[in-house]
């Protein structure tokens, strides 16, 4: 069985305007242990699909099962018991908070685990070593480069050990070296067996996938790159 | 990293503005405080008085000339300078009644008027001890209280008018007298009087054994007081007997308007506090919307959030009713001596802190309840949109 299996889902916004379909019908799996892109212009509905497969963003129609749980058959307390055990996220801009330093914002999702903060320390300093930080633990983000506040960002999203790791346009923000850092910290986490859904809209990170997902006003385009198709 | 930490670390973030919620808060519970505090000192002082001196009682020939009051309060209705008089036997038959045991004090008075360097006075003739015991508000302005028959007391303003200092011979209806005191100034009618013993007062005015008028006091209760009077009444024909209200009880009327006014400006404070928390926090969620986001985001529940928000409120009220009591206190100790009248001690009560403390940190959450609520409820897909 697949590890993410998205069935025919549909999101459909009421705005000012009338119905609008942001999403209109799309079905896909992931395999554990993957690393796919999702790619596509802006307004495609990428961000839309990323928050449905975040467990944050229910769909209009259709399913979205992750390791056999429906995640949107869920009570809402209990997605976000979801998403702290199965999930982890880095968003655009890092998003670190700012009045945490390093290791504060490592063990952010460990506040909420009942774990000691002995412990908490103990996983976070592993995975700020793990990405290269593990003598910056002490500083705030405003004291860290772009490359070093990604670092962070990636830490605190796989400290619990998530099954799956979603990246928002992680590059976005970096020059190109430090961009090629982070996307071989990436490869090298999903080396470690780590499933990885990275959205992107740069062309140049297909050849790091060997699988994408192609999204264009709302639904798969797979007349893009048939060889990095992902099968439905 | 515990959620505490969590709100700990954004307070810290937010000094100037928490800060300035904290010195809000505080200026409000010490207030509070010294409001609370000064008005149970006053009503402590009071009831203490009024403990002290029981309930008073006025027995009056029952005719009906001149009225003579304390603090504003006819104490003595019905006073005849030369006619109605009460029997020279009028305090043994009030000691010896069925309750006598429970008068504390008796003070007989003979009243009239006289010449003193060519201008007429009210002379009353007192038991000096019993009449202090009565008249516990009393001070000596100079000299001592007279100790023998040849002695006077002034009042304050009979001693201005005939120009009377301590040690002074004077002249009252052509007998020779020395003051040996002046009384400092009530406001009340026993300012304009000279006070001299009964057995003085009886030759100067030229009367017999019998009394003006005679106060007493029982111990506080009520119905002795009660059953007192109706046996006095009944004892001594033509006397009528009255219960006064003591100056000390038309003070703790006016402590109980001021125990009115403290909880009404309690109040608005109480209000005004809570809306400044309830601003103030929405304004923090609405700051951080995207941070609520991402918590969401990362797996933390609504409870987690709200629980965070709570901390911060609950902290800041924590923090503000502690320094609050301390400061409010502080200004009642300051502020006491100025209502010297009141002899008022104010006490460092350990309950009324922690009343304080649990008090402003209760306020502090149900003020924080809904920007906590608000917080939680903030959909993550929604607040991501702010990243």
């Amino acid at each position: 069985m697949s590890l993410i299996n998205v069935k025919d889902v549909k999101k459909i916004y009421n705005g000012g305007e009338g119905e609008v379909a942001a999403l209109g019908g799309v079905s896909f799996n992931v395999e554990d242990g993957e690393f796919i892109s999702l790619m596509g212009p802006s307004g495609s509905g990428k961000s839309t699909l990323l928050t449905m497969l975040g467990a944050m963003n229910p769909p209009t129609s259709g399913a979205v099962i992750i390791d056999g749980i429906d995640i949107y058959d869920l009570p809402n307390e209990k997605r976000a018991d979801f998403r702290s055990e199965y999930l982890g996220f880095v968003f655009q801009q890092f998003q670190l908070i700012p009045y945490l330093n390093s290791m504060e914002n490592v063990m952010l999702p460990l506040a909420i685990t009942g774990k000691s903060n002995r412990e908490q320390v103990k996983m976070a300093s592993a995975v700020l070593e793990k990405v290269g930080l593990g003598s910056k633990g002490n500083r705030l983000p405003n004291q860290l480069s772009g490359g070093e506040q990604e670092r962070v960002a990636i830490a605190r999203a796989i400290v619990n050990e998530p099954p799956i790791l979603f990246a928002d346009e992680p590059t976005g923000a970096l020059d190109s070296k430090t961009g090629e850092e982070i996307i071989n910290l990436f490869k090298q986490l999903n080396r470690e067996g780590q499933t990885i859904i990275m959205v992107t809209h740069n062309p140049e990170f297909l050849s790091h996938v060997k699988r994408a997902i192609f999204i264009r006003d709302g639904i798969l385009d797979e007349t893009k790159h048939p060889e990095k198709q992902i099968a439905v | 990293m515990q959620l505490r930490d969590i709100a700990l670390k954004n307070l810290q973030r937010r000094k100037s503005k928490m800060l300035f919620l904290v010195f809000g808060m505080v200026f409000g519970i010490a207030t509070i405080v010294a409001l609370f505090t000064l008005t149970g000192a006053m009503e402590k002082s009071i009831s203490k008085k009024i403990e002290e001196t029981g309930i008073k009682l006025a027995v009056t020939p029952d005719s009906d000339t001149v009225t003579f009051s304390v603090g504003g309060i006819p104490v003595a209705s019905g006073i005849s300078y030369d006619a109605k008089e009460l029997p020279s036997d009028a305090v043994q038959l009030i000691k010896s009644g069925s309750i006598g045991d429970k008068i504390r004090v008796v003070a007989p008075k003979v009243m009239g008027t006289t010449m003193v360097n060519g201008t007429r006075v009210l002379a009353v003739g007192i038991d000096f001890p019993g009449e202090f015991a009565i008249k516990s508000w009393w001070e000596m302005l100079g000299g001592m209280r007279p100790d023998n028959d040849r002695e006077v007391l002034a009042g304050y303003k009979a001693a201005r008018k005939l120009d009377l200092v301590v040690g002074q011979p004077v002249e009252l209806n052509g007998r020779a007298f020395t003051v040996s005191g002046i009384l400092a100034e009530t406001g009340e009618e026993e300012d304009g009087i000279i006070f001299l013993s009964l057995a003085a007062a009886r030759e100067i005015l030229g009367k017999q054994d019998n009394f003006s008028f005679i106060e007493l006091t029982t111990v506080r209760d009520e119905k002795i007081a009660s059953a007192l009077s109706a046996e006095i009444a009944q004892k001594i024909p033509g006397a009528r007997v009255k219960i006064i209200k003591e100056a000390a009880e038309a003070r703790q009327e006016l402590v109980g308007r001021f125990e009115k006014f403290s909880l009404v400006v309690s109040l608005i404070m109480i209000l005004i506090a809570s809306l400044i928390i309830t601003t103030t926090m929405m304004s923090s969620v609405n700051e951080r919307t995207r941070e609520i986001g991402i918590f969401r985001a990362i797996g933390f529940r609504r409870g987690h959030i709200t629980r965070i928000i709570l901390t911060e409120a609950g902290l800041v009220s924590g923090v503000s009713a502690a320094a609050g009591y301390l400061m409010g206190m502080g200004a009642a100790v300051l502020i006491a001596p100025l209502f010297s009248t009141f002899e008022m001690e104010v006490t460092w009560n350990p309950l009324f802190g922690i009343a304080v403390l649990t008090g402003a940190i209760l306020l502090g959450l149900l003020s924080g309840l809904y920007p906590a609520l608000r917080a939680a409820k903030l959909d993550p897909a929604e607040a991501l949109r702010f990243i």
